[in-house]
């Protein structure tokens, strides 16, 4: 009970945190300065906790909570601290991102912390109710953030969108689950997975459809094509910070929990291998291409998010049934984190009042301007692209090998190919910033807040996870 | 038995050392303020002097050895070793390498001293000075190398100092295209003689690379390899001593000092050819078919330059194809296996080669740089010295006995007759009568008669004793050099037994017939050229063959147009039209591709929910239809 | 000599190249800087060289681990093959920083990075390792080809930056793959150069991997038909880093053939030997005559630079002791010449501010030192027997011959086809009359003098006593050939390579 207790400190302080933002908030005495604080300490506790207990607490290898409704293994611990850090960082960048934007309030902190409760919850949940729950707990915090800024036509939009598809992918959740539930008599994973082993896989069409609608689901959340349409235009919509939080954080919880429900039993895996070859394939090189033409930063980013995503399907394919520690997938999550939290945190100080600095060219010359800024910047970007010593690199090396070990040696070689065509975008916002002369001075000397301090952080991060990969 | 002698290393020292001396101090002060040439001519006689008292202590030291065993060795260092490749930076001193050794030491240095005189008042006195240096070490590798390897670097080194001579006047474009001309078409030579090598070293080379092993291995060689080694060597040499069909260098060379001129491109390296097959006829006695080309690209050569040599008007072009000619004569020699004839050619050529430029060179100076022949005459009473020295240089050339290059030649004739290549010994014969008449024509135009340019002839004087004093010494080898090889005990030939590959054949018959023709052949040519010319002649026009043979039958335009400009236009074509078009094309077809197909989803992001959703439902349905499909 | 000496080579110049870039450092602070570690990371190496035994095996090896679970670990050693690559670029770099006296702070920077990262590409033991070296050996010079290059710079950038990265990541999934047939085939991870030559690899796959290395490395080399980037490149980079890429760099890239693709692909390898081969001598060739009809001397340099790596590269695929040797020799032979007649070029850009051949003339007369070290360091290019050049281009076409007749007569013209463009270009630069943009040429000063000697005289010495640096070198290359004979061991079935046949049938 206690070790239960224990294992879930993190979640309850989460929760706890979110509902008491929630209700401080209620007092117009709280300026939103004092909530981004508040919210950045509640994740900075919530992490702490869970690092101790990754530490010390490794004996509990496979704690079950709840009869199984919620299950703690070290992957579920390792995407924990990566939404967690996500949090932390998001929470602070928005800090210095209001100090020139004006549509915050002190509840936004507290949707943060609520969509991140949502989203441990998610990556521990082990039943299918609760990933449901989790998952919509997650969600319309995330909606309500998305059209945060109210007079801002372009987020509205973009709330509606992704909120009629969301929805949209909900409904197939419940409805796979109510047909798995149908075939096996039981959500938990577990009993699934021993309905499966004595079943197997392919003779209960109940099952399949079931597992298809709920693995729609999760594509559609983790951006897969061809579910990726809407990411383009939600994250061009959503406001820096929370374009960075739902691209790394949001997606850490959907893998975790995809990858979850994927290792029930070695006949679904292998069910699914076939799409998930081909649906990662598509999923790189479609975000790669609609990167290209991209004029704007956001909306290359969010492409190249999809393109990530890819990324990561790969290594869904690759992981192995038997022993799964989800250790490359966490680990890629990480590196990704770190690059794309780093680069949305530069932007949310260098975005400029409203966001008035989108495209490619807005950054021209920055390295004359703002060198620091823009050496950090390239430090992400090439850590994306792959390029070593960064956490990039060492994400795409783990999951190119587990790759090739899994026997998918094609796919390997796609990935590659993939990663050589990202590589012009990557380059091509460097090359702004590097090679050109500077139209503007960018000196908004008011703005400095911790999102430089974050951003510096995290590019120290970039280096040192590579360095000490200590997820392997 | 090996005898080694430490002293072989410093031969080729001395003259390099004084190279790099000489070529720094010129370097380093001819901007600033400027040395004596007094200086510098004492500093560049220094080396050559050295070496030609050391060429002596290794001749009276090879004479001391029995005949068997005359050779001295030293090894300085091991070059480079890879494998079963050894190459020792190693000398070696035989009859062979001692005899080119003095009379190269001794001919350059009779030129470094005739240098003094001809080159006061140049601006880059010491650079000269250091270029003839750095040739006359670089020879001296060449011909004490005691391995091919070793060899290629001096036949390299002089190759160079060719061409930064023949460049030397370097203010005008003609003189460095000419160099340039001189470097590449050696170049083309040592191609060959580099492949050559390889052939070699991978036949019978592992065992060892030098002369020496070489020798002791020979017989190990395939028929064909050896065929091919022997041709790939000579192409070496058709470069190096401008043979058909790569010649063509040696004319324009003479765009160098007059001094040049008479020791590179007469004297000794046009004779490193002959040299080179001499020094492999352990190799090349073996190999009938090869001698037989050889012989036939000799004479070739020796008939057109000297149909070229009877119609210039510039002297020292007459004097080159002259010289073209005798070394046609003199590979007609070694390919008949007549190694020791050659080998003596080259000798005598040397001297009255040397005296014959270095003469020609006195006259241009008396001229003030006039070459035209048409332009001289009746200088024989102006400088006597000068035209004494030069017909016995013509006599010794046309083959007139007693002086030296009438035995030289007929040895060679003789042993072509003796070897049974009449054909060759036929044209050899023709040949000699042409040289008569082309040399004397000269003779006779530059020096009888009456002068055709008086403000000219008004300022002509004998040159100074410097320059006239080596063309005396010179003019007495010409004379005596001959006698060298005298039939009797001491004779170069007998010398030379110990380093060459060959059998001498005694018919006295063929003899007298050989001696008989070529002397005939030497007096018609003499005749009708004092016919021609004896009493003075105007500038003839050249019309038909004549004027064909004037415009040296179009070779030089001919291998402009078929090889040079082609090669350019390739070069152009490459980088202006195949490299953007073909080569690169995959990489600009890629790069286009990738901005199309991004171009075209970009479109796809139309932003309406509507389409997503449609993009969703498809998606779907796509999939299960997979689904269905993979069911059943 | 003291423990850790090679990560000192490494780090040294990369840690001082990144302080710089962080500090607001003048340029007077940054070139004494870069001046001074240059020089430690010279006399290191220098201690290096002396120490080095030549055993022929891996020596200063440092080893720890740095990912257990994969078996990758932080790995140096040196043996005869890569310490002269080392020794090159030690030797080569100081130059520059005493010849460009006035560039800005990053440029510096810049170059003490790029000399790091070779250094670890060229020390890296370990096949990710050395990946990461390689990678970062790039950054820089995107950079300063990017931020100092000349006015068509970006263009360029981009083609030889994607170009390269698209070959390295072709690279790496051929590295990856050998690693996971390594654990396929021994049970056990290891990334570790010298252990896969252990491995038998067979099939398409193993073709496939060949080429995901060997494309790597002929983009690097350049080797035709890669070399299009080549160009462009070399003639918009400024001059430090034109000398770098065609000095050290192009040759990282056939070392890394050498280290890479002979041991490992033995098959494979022989079976494309001859293709490659000849796609060296191709190479040699057009890149040779396409420089003769350049107008700008950098660009034909740049060709003169690509003509040579081809025959350098043919000397690794010929396959045979002689040939190899010859063209490690050749490496260095190359960087001491054609590197330094960059900087020559560059010099001449400088006081001339043009590039146009025929604006120029009579430089000879201007400037005899200058002209003197022109001369030699041209000599050694075109492989004048006593350079430096002439001992590798020697052994190359000797063991060309033996490999394939064709091959070795084609590559023999290289001794034609160098000297042509190069006494063209010579005597149109420094012979005839003086020109006007020559008319006030300074030569050079004594400082500058005195920075290209040593470099001159080793040109020198090299090709009279070469003996000392071939028998540290024939050791090692020795090992590379155990004469021919490829072993065929039966090997145990992969999940690799059953993958590999499965995707055939897909």
């Amino acid at each position: 009970m206690t070790n239960d207790l224990m294992l879930l400190m993190p979640l309850i302080i989460v929760g706890a945190g979110a509902i008491l933002l929630m209700l401080a908030s209620a007092y117009d005495k709280l300026s939103h300065e004092i909530a981004a604080y508040g919210c950045a300490g509640v994740f900075a506790l919530a992490f702490l906790v869970q690092l101790g207990s990754c530490i010390t607490g490794s004996t509990a290898l496979f704690g079950e909570v709840f009869k199984g409704l919620l299950v703690v293994s070290n992957f579920s611990k390792a995407a924990g601290l990566i939404i967690l850090a996500c949090g932390f960082f998001t929470a602070m960048s928005s800090q210095s991102y209001f100090r020139q934007n004006t549509f915050c309030t002190a509840e936004y902190y507290s949707l943060t912390v609520f969509a991140a409760s949502g989203m441990l919850l998610l990556t521990m949940a082990h039943e299918l109710i609760t990933v449901f729950i989790a998952l919509e707990i997650m969600s319309l915090a995330i909606y309500i953030l998305v059209g945060y800024d109210r007079r801002n036509v372009v987020s509205s939009e973009a709330l509606l969108k992704y909120l009629l598809l969301g929805s949209f992918a909900g409904g197939f959740l419940v409805m796979g689950s109510a047909l798995v539930y149908g075939a096996a008599g039981s959500t938990k994973f577990p009993l699934i997975g021993q309905y499966l082993a004595t079943h197997g896989f392919l003779q209960s069409p109940a099952i399949i459809g079931g597992a298809f609608f709920i693995m729609v689901a999760f594509l559609f959340k983790a951006a897969a094509f061809p579910f990726h349409a809407w990411v383009v235009d939600v994250y061009d919509g959503a406001s820096v910070p929370i374009t960075g939080y739902m691209a790394t954080a949001l997606k850490t919880a959907i893998f975790a929990v995809f990858a979850n429900f994927l290792v029930l039993d070695p006949g679904l895996h292998a069910g699914w291998i076939k799409y998930l070859f081909y649906i990662s394939i598509l999923t790189m090189f479609g975000g790669n291409l609609i990167a290209i033409g991209q004029q704007s930063l956001k909306r290359m980013l969010a492409a190249s998010g999809i393109v990530h995503s890819g990324y990561l399907l790969i290594a869904v394919v690759a992981i192995s049934t038997k022993d799964f520690t989800g250790s490359v997938i966490a680990f890629y999550l990480a590196a990704y984190a770190a690059s794309t939290l780093g680069i949305f945190a530069a932007l949310s100080y260098l975005g400029g009042a409203d966001e008035k600095r989108k495209t490619f060219d807005d950054f021209k010359g920055l390295a004359k301007a703002r060198p620091y800024s823009a050496a950090a910047i390239s430090i992400f970007l090439l850590s994306m692209a792959g390029i070593p010593p960064t956490a990039g690199f060492m994400g795409k090396f783990y999951i190119i090998t587990s790759a090739i070990d899994a026997g998918q040696v094609l796919l390997a070689v796609l990935g590659i190919l993939s990663s050589i065509i990202s590589m012009w975008y990557y380059l091509r916002l460097i090359i702004t910033m590097y090679f050109y002369e500077p139209e503007e001075q960018f000196n908004e000397s008011s703005v400095a807040g911790f999102a430089p301090v974050c951003t510096f952080v995290l590019a120290v991060c970039v280096f040192a996870i590579s360095l000490y990969p200590i997820a392997i | 038995m090996e005898q080694s002698a430490t002293y072989l290393g410093l031969i080729p020292l001395f003259p390099l050392l004084g190279a790099v001396v000489i070529g720094l101090l010129h370097v380093f002060t001819c901007n600033r303020y400027k040395l004596s040439e007094k200086f510098y001519g004492l500093l560049a006689c220094v080396g050559p002097v050295l070496s030609f008292v050391l060429a002596l202590k290794v001749l009276f030291a090879l004479k001391a050895l029995p005949p068997e065993s005359r050779y001295l060795t030293h090894n300085a260092f091991t070059w480079f070793s890879v494998g079963d490749l050894h190459i020792n930076m190693g000398f070696l001193a035989d009859p062979l390498s001692c005899l080119m050794m003095l009379f190269v030491t001794l001919i350059g240095t009779l030129i470094h001293v005739y240098s003094i005189g001809y080159m006061g008042g140049d601006k880059n006195y010491g650079k000269f000075f250091a270029y003839m240096n750095l040739f006359l070490g670089s020879m001296l590798v060449l011909v004490l190398g005691d391995g091919p390897v070793v060899m290629f670097v001096g036949w390299e080194g002089v190759g160079l100092c060719s061409y930064l001579l023949i460049g030397y006047y370097s203010e005008d474009r003609e003189n460095v295209l000419a160099g340039n001309k001189a470097f590449i078409v050696n170049r083309i030579g040592d191609l060959g003689f580099v492949l050559g090598l390889a052939f070699l070293f991978w036949a019978i080379g592992a065992q060892g690379f030098d002369y020496i092993s070489l020798k002791a291995n020979v017989h190990m060689l395939e028929p064909a390899i050896a065929l091919t080694v022997c041709l790939l060597l000579f192409v070496g040499a058709t470069g190096k001593s401008a043979q058909i069909p790569l010649y063509v260098w040696l004319p324009d060379a003479m765009a160098g000092p007059t001094p040049v001129s008479a020791l590179i491109h007469a004297a000794t390296m046009v004779t490193a050819g002959v040299y080179m097959v001499a020094r492999f006829s352990f190799l090349y006695a073996h190999v009938e078919l090869a001698g037989t080309i050889i012989a036939w690209v000799g004479i070739l050569t020796a008939l057109l330059a000297a149909i070229f040599g009877m119609f210039q008007d510039d002297i020292k072009k007459i004097l080159a194809y002259s010289t073209v000619s005798q070394l046609g004569y003199m590979f007609a020699g070694v390919g008949v296996a007549a190694y020791s004839a050659g080998i003596f050619h080259v000798f005598t050529h040397a001297f009255f080669k040397a005296l014959l430029f270095l003469g020609a060179g006195s006259v241009i100076y008396a001229l003030h740089h006039e070459q035209n022949i048409w332009k001289m005459g009746g200088l024989k009473t102006k400088m006597p010295k000068t035209y004494i020295t030069m017909v016995i240089g013509a006599l010794a050339l046309a083959g007139c006995p007693p002086f030296s290059g009438f035995f030289s030649k007929d040895e060679i004739l003789y042993s072509a007759l003796a070897t049974g290549h009449y054909g060759i010994w036929l044209i050899g014969v023709f040949v000699a009568g042409m040289t008569a008449y082309y040399t004397f024509r000269m003779i006779f135009v530059v020096f009888h008669g009456e002068p055709r340019d008086h403000h000219a002839y008004e300022h002509a004087q004998e040159s100074p004793a410097v320059m006239t004093v080596p063309l005396i010494i010179l003019a007495i080898g010409a004379v005596f050099a001959g006698f060298l090889n005298f039939p009797g005990v001491l004779t170069i030939s007998h010398w030379l037994e110990p380093s060459l590959t060959e059998h001498h054949h005694s018919s006295a018959f063929l003899q007298i017939i050989a001696i008989l023709a070529s002397i005939a052949a030497f007096a018609v040519g003499l005749k009708i050229a004092y016919g021609k010319f004896g009493h003075g002649a105007q500038e003839p026009e050249f019309k038909g063959f004549a004027d064909f043979a004037y415009h040296k039958f179009y070779v030089d335009e001919f291998y402009n147009t078929v090889i040079v400009q082609p090669y350019k236009a390739i070069g152009t074509a490459i980088w202006k039209t195949i490299e953007p078009n073909v080569t690169d094309s995959p990489v600009k077809g890629a790069a286009r591709l990738y901005m199309v197909v991004g171009a075209a989803f970009k479109v796809l992001q139309v932003g309406y929910v509507r389409v997503y959703a449609i993009y969703m439902v498809v998606g779907l349905s796509l999939m299960s239809l997979f689904l269905s499909q993979s069911l059943n | 000599m003291f423990e850790h000496v090679l990560s000192v080579i490494i780090f040294l110049p990369i840690l001082a190249g990144l302080l710089l870039l962080a500090s607001p450092a003048s340029r007077m602070v940054a070139r004494s800087t870069g001046l001074f570690i240059s020089l430690a990371t010279l006399v290191l190496s220098l201690d290096l060289y002396f120490g080095f035994q030549s055993t022929g095996h891996l020596e200063f090896v440092e080893y720890v681990p740095w990912i257990k679970s994969l078996g990758i670990s932080y790995h140096l050693g040196i043996d005869g093959i890569s310490l002269f690559i080392l020794m090159a670029g030690s030797v080569l770099l100081p130059m520059v920083y005493l010849v460009f006296r006035t560039r800005e702070k990053g440029y510096y920077a810049n170059l003490l990075i790029v000399q790091g990262a070779m250094a670890g590409a060229v020390c890296a033991a370990d096949m990710v390792l050395f990946y990461v070296f390689w990678e970062i050996m790039l950054l820089p010079v995107f950079f300063m080809l990017g931020l100092y290059g000349g006015p068509k710079r970006l263009p360029a950038t981009l083609k030889i930056t994607i170009y390269t990265i698209a070959g390295s990541l072709l690279m790496l999934t051929a590295l990856i793959y050998l690693g996971v047939s390594y654990h396929a085939q021994f049970n056990e991870w290891n990334f570790s150069i010298s252990e896969m030559a252990r491995l038998n690899l067979t099939g398409e796959v193993a073709a496939v991997a060949f080429f995901g290395f060997m494309i790597a490395f002929a983009i690097k080399i350049p080797l035709f038909p890669f070399h299009t980037w080549l160009p462009d490149a070399y003639t918009e980079a400024p001059t430090s880093a034109t000398f770098v890429l065609s000095a050290i760099m192009a040759k990282i890239g056939v070392y890394g053939v050498i280290r890479f693709v002979v041991p490992v692909f033995d098959e494979t390898f022989a079976r494309f030997a001859i293709l490659l081969a000849y796609s060296g001598v191709i190479g040699m060739m057009y890149c040779g005559i396409a420089a003769i009809t350049q107008k700008d001397f950098k660009r034909m340099l740049a060709f003169s630079s690509a003509s040579h790596m081809g025959v350098i590269a043919l000397g690794v695929f010929c396959m045979n002791m002689q040939a190899l040797t010859g063209s490690i020799y050749q490496i260095v032979a190359h960087a001491t010449s054609t590197g330094v007649l960059f900087l020559f070029a560059g010099i001449l850009e400088e006081r001339t501010n043009t590039r146009t051949i025929d604006d120029l003339g009579g430089i000879a007369a201007k400037a005899p030192v200058f002209a003197l070290y022109f001369a030699i360091a041209m000599l050694a290019s075109v492989g004048l027997p006593g350079t430096s050049g002439f001992i590798g281009e020697f052994m190359i076409i000797l063991g060309a011959i033996k490999f394939n007749v064709v091959i070795g007569v084609l590559a023999g013209t290289t001794l034609i086809v160098g000297v042509c463009y190069m006494l063209w270009m010579f005597q149109r630069v420094f012979y005839e009359k003086t020109s006007t943009a020559s008319e006030n040429f300074k030569d050079l000063t004594l400082v500058e003098g005195l920075t290209f000697l040593p470099v001159i005289l080793l040109i020198i010495v090299m090709g009279i006593y070469p003996h000392p640096f071939l028998s540290k070198i024939t050791p090692t290359t020795a090992l590379q050939f155990p004469q021919q004979t490829p072993v065929v061991a039966q090997a145990p079935v992969s999940n690799a390579q059953v993958s590999g046949l499965t995707f055939e049938q897909k």
